[in-house]
């Protein structure tokens, strides 16, 4: 019989996932069938959330870090209605990118999608000339607004956000 | 009935035609919408909420704040900042979340106190079936409506005001395309997922899958004339990766693709050139099927 040696544990990733939003994650008993429904297990991803879970609870943090599965996630919340055990599978999974992020472990598009909601407070800006051609009105967005700018990025700096070095610390207006 | 309008990023920046749509069957329908001033991203999921939950809990109760001070219920277009503002909404019932974001917003002189529910433009347009039927010009009779109602208004339950039946098999968007006159027969895909949101930036060819299964399966089974889809995302996605798959040699056909406020907006006779401006499979021929 050949048995799977698994490598030292690293801390506790349980804990560590419960504490950015995962706690569901003790209550798992690997059912299935959040997998069973799962975007991201459909479209051939290595670690779908019922699979991540395992590795999570096993300790074997180091083996899904640099993993991209958790970022294909579309926030479905299929799991989260079929889970047998109530376990929030969908927080689970988001907990680990937050992980991630402390790892460096960020695909580019989510990087810049937070630094231009910093920028401008939003992920997708567009060119405002079409707007007038249809018609519409002057949307009243934070980016023509430096009050509301300001609050925007006063609420991302009293955040950890700050410490991931993906932001620059900047002077405010 | 009045609202306060959150039009998020994506509807006003790369589809404004969709929200021309929203304002003009708003309007026509007695639905009062108000613009929210300086709001920003819902965030959406790929954004803030990836990174760090207080700080997405606090943008999203600061955008749901400002219809808060003018007590009024949210109606949002786009289906991401739905499912992410509903999310914050949830996780804000939990006292220990709340005053967590309360914090921050005190230092921007906001408070969140949960009483602007937050809605689907789908919901209110729902509400007011009988006056749609009276304002109609045009219809859909005679045609097949592939209905695309896409997951954030289906799962998970809990975080929503406004639920189907069973989300597993969905009616409300059927109904509300059946009014038009078309018939909206189910397909066995009706549910699945569209491949758009991180799917698609993360993995573009395993997201077109996605959109070609669903084709398949509405192609052979129901031979749609048209896709009605009540998300955003949806609907940029599913017109897109038509193109793509199309040249790509795995489709033969070209299925236009129209968001519901939009295609509603068609009947009710508005100017197309307006509420159906941008796409990659071309509408003209089936729009003039409808307005002859
Ligand atoms: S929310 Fe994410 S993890 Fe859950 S089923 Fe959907 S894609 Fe999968
Ligand atoms: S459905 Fe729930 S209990 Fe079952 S494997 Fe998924 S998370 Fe675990």
């Amino acid at each position: 019989m050949k048995v799977v040696k698994l490598p030292k544990i690293d801390g506790d990733p349980v804990e560590e996932v419960s504490k950015f939003g995962g706690e569901g994650i003790k209550k798992c008993i690997q059912c299935g069938a959040c997998m069973s429904v799962c975007p991201v297990a459909m479209a051939g991803f290595n670690y779908p959330n019922k699979k991540l879970f395992k590795l999570i609870i096993l300790g074997q943090r180091r083996e899904i870090l640099y993993d991209p599965s958790p970022w294909a996630c579309v926030a479905c919340g299929r799991c989260i209605e079929v889970c047998t055990r109530d376990v929030n599978p969908f927080s689970v999974y988001f907990a680990f990118r937050r992980i991630q992020t402390r790892e460096f472990s960020v695909p580019s598009v989510a990087e810049e999608a937070l630094r231009n909601l910093y920028e401008t407070g939003y992920a997708v800006t567009g060119n405002a000339n079409i707007r007038k051609e249809l018609g519409l009105p002057e949307v009243k967005f934070a980016l023509n607004n430096g009050e509301a700018l300001k609050e925007i990025r006063c609420i991302i700096e009293s955040t950890e956000i700050m410490q991931l070095g993906i932001l620059p610390r900047r002077e405010m207006f | 009935m009045k609202y306060a309008l959150y039009l998020g990023c994506q509807i006003p920046f790369l589809r404004p035609d969709l929200e021309v749509a929203i304002r003009e069957v708003s309007l026509a329908l007695g639905i009062e919408l108000v613009d929210l001033e300086g709001y920003s991203c819902c965030p959406t999921w790929i954004s803030v909420p990836s990174y760090d939950i207080e700080a997405w809990l606090a943008l999203s109760a600061r955008n749901i704040a400002l219809a808060e001070e003018k007590n009024l219920d949210m109606v949002v277009g786009c289906n991401n900042c739905y499912s992410v503002l509903n999310h914050a909404r949830y996780m804000l019932k939990d006292e220990k979340w709340r005053e967590k974001t309360n914090r921050i917003l005190s230092k921007v002189g906001r408070v969140y106190r949960g009483s602007s529910k937050v809605l689907h433009i789908i919901h209110i347009l729902e509400s007011v079936e009988k006056k749609i039927k009276k304002s109609l010009k045009y219809d859909l009779k005679g045609l097949t409506v592939a209905v695309q109602p896409g997951c954030h208004t289906l799962w998970p339950e809990r975080v929503m005001d406004i639920r189907e039946e069973n989300p597993f098999y969905p009616k409300k968007l059927r109904e509300l395309v059946e009014i038009l006159g078309a018939s909206a027969p189910h397909y066995s895909r009706m549910e699945f997922c569209c491949g758009m949101g991180s799917m698609k930036t993360i993995d573009y060819e395993r997201s077109l899958e996605f959109v070609l299964e669903k084709l398949k399966s509405m192609k052979e089974e129901i031979d749609p004339d048209m896709i009605v889809t009540a998300c955003s995302s949806c609907y940029i996605q599913l017109d897109e990766a038509q193109q793509k798959l199309e040249r790509d040699g795995k489709i033969d056909f070209k299925i236009p693709v129209f968001y519901y406020p939009q295609i509603l907006a068609v009947c009710m006779g508005f100017d197309v050139s307006k509420v159906a401006r941008f796409s990659s499979i071309p509408k003209d021929e089936i729009i003039r099927r409808i307005v002859g």
